[in-house]
């Protein structure tokens, strides 16, 4: 079943120059991550992967924010749709990892669960202070298992453990501190803070990239696309139990 | 659920006796429906690290407390729930592998953590596969390999405290605000979400922490080790 959207493309995709611009488009719920967003959103990663013109891609979200994380509310009476989504979240941060050019996210506002999840994999996170970051999903009885493979190879597992353990989400100038953001600037200068990046990445040999990029991602290990999918497993079956279902039904009847 | 070490007068050394009853409680913690356990020591130290003493007669018996800190370390790592440590004073070499073990690690500024232990001629190895995880590879090797000593602030900033005090008098207040937020969240998810990262750090892994507990007891039977430990008591000092 399919989203009105009407002609909106729930992921948008926009090439000049070698950059790709990949951008989340459901504003209207901080571009909440639903099925129809991730299943359009692999397409888009899939055309990028055969496009050997692609230098550079930038995720961005349309609106206020960069993600809000999974649209669990969407799925919230059916836990077999609810596990789903979260193997889809799994899938869709292994393909986005796998582009074979540098990747940038550039955050706004906030990117939350499964939106930090998306921003983790990116090789640049490019953020502003008062940006919202963040796990919360120990607090709703959600165990973040997709993402902690991810989280693990980008911070280390001692700061991982005290993040997704503590649950909540926290600003910018934190978030840098633990690596969550590589480059934090002024929410006016976001924009260009990532032109610039683009032109530095843009100024390397392509080729120079791609086999370094590659090798990077060999390094995050042969297991990892199956830890990931594993944590998937977990993450479903957690979230079909009984304290899950009842913090998150409270929360959705605010 | 809290734990606290509680031997003030020889600042919570860990003699085979301290160790074996922390033994029992982590055991019974684990059993408890706490869903977040606190180990603190009582007095001005947190922990001053395995009892020397213990091998006065015969530094190999040092190998037996070695034993029993890695068991506690692994036990703290596989507790059901999460650890939180309040660290006042000093967490030094065995007291640091405790708390190395620990997912939350809050201390102040007279905290002073580390592994001296080359200077008796031992090696902090056994520490290694819980340290890894928390403060990374680079890190760990400076920190065995200089055997420095870092004070709170420093300690915060490498990630081996997760949270600062500015204070002495604030640190139980921090601990406090600390433990109930996580007693907040979602139990099960807390406890999967723990397992979930001990398997993926390997820190739970048993192979991993026998290599590295007989790396440290083999330097309990050097000659090295008894010089170097025979000066320290010459120089009157435990440590």
């Amino acid at each position: 079943m399919s989203e009105p959207a009407g002609d909106r493309e729930l992921v948008e995709v926009a090439s000049s120059d070698g950059v790709t611009r990949v951008r989340l488009n459901r504003p209207e719920v901080r571009n909440a991550i639903s099925r129809d967003l991730i299943e359009r959103l692999m397409a888009v990663v899939e055309g990028i992967r055969a496009d050997r013109e692609v230098r550079v891609v930038v995720l961005e979200g349309s609106g206020r924010s960069f993600c809000a994380g999974m649209d669990l509310k969407q799925v919230m009476d059916d836990p077999v749709a609810m596990g789903d989504m979260l193997r889809e979240l799994g899938r869709a941060t292994i393909a986005l990892r796998s582009i074979q050019v540098p990747t940038i996210a550039r955050v706004q506002g906030a990117a939350i669960g499964g939106g930090c999840g998306l921003s983790g994999v990116c090789d640049f996170v490019v953020s502003h202070p008062e940006v919202k970051i963040g796990y919360p999903e120990i607090g709703l009885g959600i165990c973040p298992a997709v993402v902690a493979p991810w989280l693990v190879l980008r911070i280390g597992a001692g700061n991982a453990r005290s993040i997704l353990l503590a649950g909540g989400t926290m600003d910018g100038e934190r978030a840098h501190r633990f690596g969550l953001v590589d480059d934090l600037v002024p929410a006016s200068e976001l924009d260009s803070a990532v032109e610039r990046l683009v032109e530095r990445i843009c100024s390397g040999g392509p080729e120079a990239l791609r086999v370094t990029k590659r090798w990077l991602n060999e390094l995050d290990g042969p297991r990892i696309a199956e830890q990931v999918m594993r944590g998937a497993e977990l993450s479903a079956e957690v979230i079909r139990g009984q304290e899950a279902q009842e913090r998150l039904r409270k929360v959705f009847a605010k | 659920m809290v734990l606290r070490l509680e031997d003030p007068d020889r600042r919570n050394a860990l003699s085979m006796a301290m160790l074996e009853r922390l033994l029992e409680e982590l055991e019974a913690a684990g059993r408890s429906p706490a869903s977040v356990v606190r180990i603190e020591g009582a007095g001005s130290a947190f922990c001053a690290g395995i009892d020397l003493d213990v091998g006065r007669e015969d530094p190999r018996r040092l190998g037996d407390l070695l034993e029993l800190l890695s068991q506690a370390m692994r036990s703290i790592r596989g507790l059901p729930q999460v650890v939180v440590a309040r660290v006042q004073g000093a967490a030094i070499a065995g007291g640091c592998a405790l708390l190395s073990a620990c997912d939350f690690r809050c201390g102040e500024p007279g905290t002073r953590l580390g592994y001296p232990v080359p200077r008796v001629g031992l090696s902090a190895a056994v520490s290694v596969p819980t340290l890894l995880g928390t403060i990374g590879p680079s890190r760990v090797r400076s920190l065995l390999l200089e055997a420095s000593v870092l004070d709170g602030e420093t300690a915060f900033r490498s990630g081996l405290l997760t949270h600062f005090a500015e204070s002495l008098d604030r640190l139980t207040e921090l601990v406090e605000a600390l433990c109930g937020d996580l007693a907040a969240k979602g139990p099960e998810a807390m406890r999967r979400t723990k397992a979930w990262l001990n398997e993926l750090d390997g820190s739970i892994d048993d192979a991993r922490h026998e290599r590295a507990l007989a790396c440290s007891v083999s330097t309990t039977g050097t000659e090295e080790a008894r010089a170097l430990l025979e000066s320290n008591w010459t120089r009157g000092g435990r440590r």
